[in-house]
């Protein structure tokens, strides 16, 4: 089996390509917005390189969010333009899941994920990590980093580019929570890849059409017509 | 002959269309207009998540319509720009997928030089003048030769479109505001109110003195007058914009010494123009080429004619092509 994995969720790309088991190749950088552009021809390069054909191919995986609302669609529609024709099954990758899961063999028994959201906000979940294993301990969300963080048990490993983006105040106003030396920004490609295989063994995977963004927050119209 | 699949989604319309030279084979349309209603507007990030939830099932129809299978194509075409840049990156990163899954060309297009292609649907055959009115352009296209095109003249400030948009916003119409306007102006006297019929002279296009023009008008009747007059003041409105695009349409096409005239756009699916046009050609004698309404709006099919004809002329699109959301036209410039 042959498999190629992607994330477009945050400014980073990632994409992984490899067999059942293990990652064969990857690309991973901040790129900025320019996945649209980049996309396409770091899948062809890494399947060059393994000499893949893309007819090889047997699942295409997508990280759905959440994350920057036109990533997701750029990744998630390129997963569903490769698996069209090719008429393979696709995976659908969860941000925060993913994230818990890339720290769960750390230390700490919660571990919340923050994905900078913007305007002011980070998308969030909390997890209790047993037997190696993230299990989900809240619903997934998005709210100001201030309300989240100071509803977390102490002890929590907080993780993520959000973790970035709002250190200082972590640092001072949450000294009940943990941080890394060396914070986990964006889901690594061996990580991806390997969530990938998991789901397509557990047979968890889903026409291209059944790809779904995992927005969590509205549009900024929609929210102000609704009073949200 | 050429097979060639094109994504469309440029702005509030998804599309997919499967066409074979000049044959459309499928065009399939989804308009959000009822999404963004409740806005008064089109929201970008509602009408690119909507792309996102439409665009695949979109083209496994098309194909189905069209009985083409994925190893008929010869190409994939999609709409660059210009448009709203979340919708354009649905497309292109859909395009790009297909086109490198299927080893086919990928073909980027210029979305005004779509609309002028949709003519090619319908036979007319270059040289030609083109008027292209939208909600955010209005040109005239000189079409030497395929996708050879020359910009002739072009709006100084609001484009036709946004003059009816705005003007049925004026007048309490509800969205879309150009087609409610259409609708309501066919009831109504063209005659009963005066607004400028060409804002300068010369051969571009003006249209916000035309906007300023009714917002004083409105302002000088009472209310009673307004409810009463609403068909005739929108017939009079429309009527001022009808006729500077007739005008200079008819000008463009004298100056360049050409006898065929086409329309393309959304605001070439106004009624009131398709009639002041047809009636104004009948006269000057020129043969004019009115595309059915579902070919005016925006639609793939268009992009289909037009990409096959660009990928003959330029060769295929790189896989890194960005999308180009402020995309223009540039007066001296062929295609």
């Amino acid at each position: 089996m042959n498999m190629l994995a992607i994330d477009t969720s945050t400014n980073w790309l990632t994409v992984a390509v490899g067999d059942e088991t293990v990652c064969k190749r990857s690309f991973s950088q901040s790129i900025g917005n320019r996945h649209a552009e980049q996309l396409a021809v770091i899948v062809r390069e890494l399947m060059t390189g393994l000499a893949l054909e893309t007819s090889a191919l047997d699942a295409v995986g997508v990280v759905v969010g959440p994350g920057s609302f036109t990533g997701l669609r750029v990744g998630i529609s390129f997963a569903q333009g490769l698996a069209l024709p090719l008429g393979v099954r696709t995976v659908a990758i969860n941000a925060l899941d993913a994230l818990s899961h890339q720290a769960s063999g750390l230390s700490g028994q919660r571990i919340s994920p923050l994905i900078d959201a913007r305007k002011g906000q980070v998308y969030a979940a909390l997890y209790n990590v047993g037997q190696g294993h993230p299990i989900p301990a809240s619903p997934q969300v998005a709210m100001a980093p201030a309300e989240w963080l100071s509803g977390l048990p102490k002890g929590t490993l907080v993780i993520g580019n959000g973790v970035e983006t709002y250190r200082e105040m972590i640092r001072h106003d949450c000294r009940h929570l943990v941080m890394l030396e060396e914070n986990i920004i964006t889901i690594s490609p061996p990580n991806l890849y390997k969530l990938c295989t998991v789901a397509v063994a557990a047979g968890e995977t889903l026409d291209p059409g059944g790809l779904e963004a995992c927005y969590i927050r509205q549009a900024d119209a929609v929210c102000q017509k609704d009073g949200i | 002959m050429s097979l060639v699949l094109a994504l469309e989604t440029s702005c509030d319309d998804t599309s997919a269309a499967v066409v074979r030279g000049g044959e459309v084979l499928a065009s399939l349309v989804s308009s959000q207009h009822e999404l963004h209603a409740p806005y008064g507007g089109i929201v970008p990030e509602v009408a690119s998540r909507r792309h996102a939830e439409l665009l695949d099932g979109m083209v496994a129809e098309a194909l189905a319509e069209a009985a083409t299978g994925w190893d008929d194509l010869d190409a994939v075409a999609v709409t660059q720009g210009p448009g709203l840049i979340g919708s354009l990156l649905v497309g292109l990163a859909a395009a790009k997928a297909i086109a490198y899954r299927r080893r086919l060309p990928l073909v980027a297009v210029n979305h005004l030089q779509g609309h002028v292609a949709a003519n090619y649907a319908l036979g007319v055959q270059a040289p030609f003048v083109c008027l292209v009115a939208s909600g955010g352009h209005t040109l005239l296209a000189v079409v030497e030769e395929g996708v050879r095109y020359r910009v002739a003249a072009r709006t100084m400030d609001d484009a036709a479109g946004e003059a009816f948009d705005k003007g049925a916003r004026l007048l309490g119409l509800g969205y879309p505001g150009g087609r409610e306007l259409d609708a309501l102006a066919a009831r109504g006297d063209p005659r009963f109110a005066r607004f400028p019929r060409a804002a300068r002279r010369g051969r571009d296009f003006s249209f916000s003195g035309l906007k300023t023009a009714l917002l004083y008008d409105l302002r000088e009747r009472d209310p009673g007058e307004i409810e009463a007059h609403r068909a005739d003041i929108a017939a009079s409105y429309q009527a001022a914009i009808v006729a500077q695009l007739v005008e200079k349409t008819v000008a463009a096409a004298a100056g360049e010494g050409l006898r065929r005239v086409a329309l393309a756009g959304g605001v070439a699916a106004n009624a009131g123009l398709r009639a002041a046009m047809t009636e104004r050609c009948a006269v000057e004698g020129l043969e004019l080429t009115l595309p059915p309404v579902v070919l005016c709006t925006d639609n793939a099919a268009m992009v289909a004619a037009c990409g096959w004809r660009v990928l003959r002329l330029r060769g295929p699109s790189p896989l890194d092509e960005p999308v180009s959301p402020r995309a223009v036209w540039p007066r001296h410039g062929g295609g």
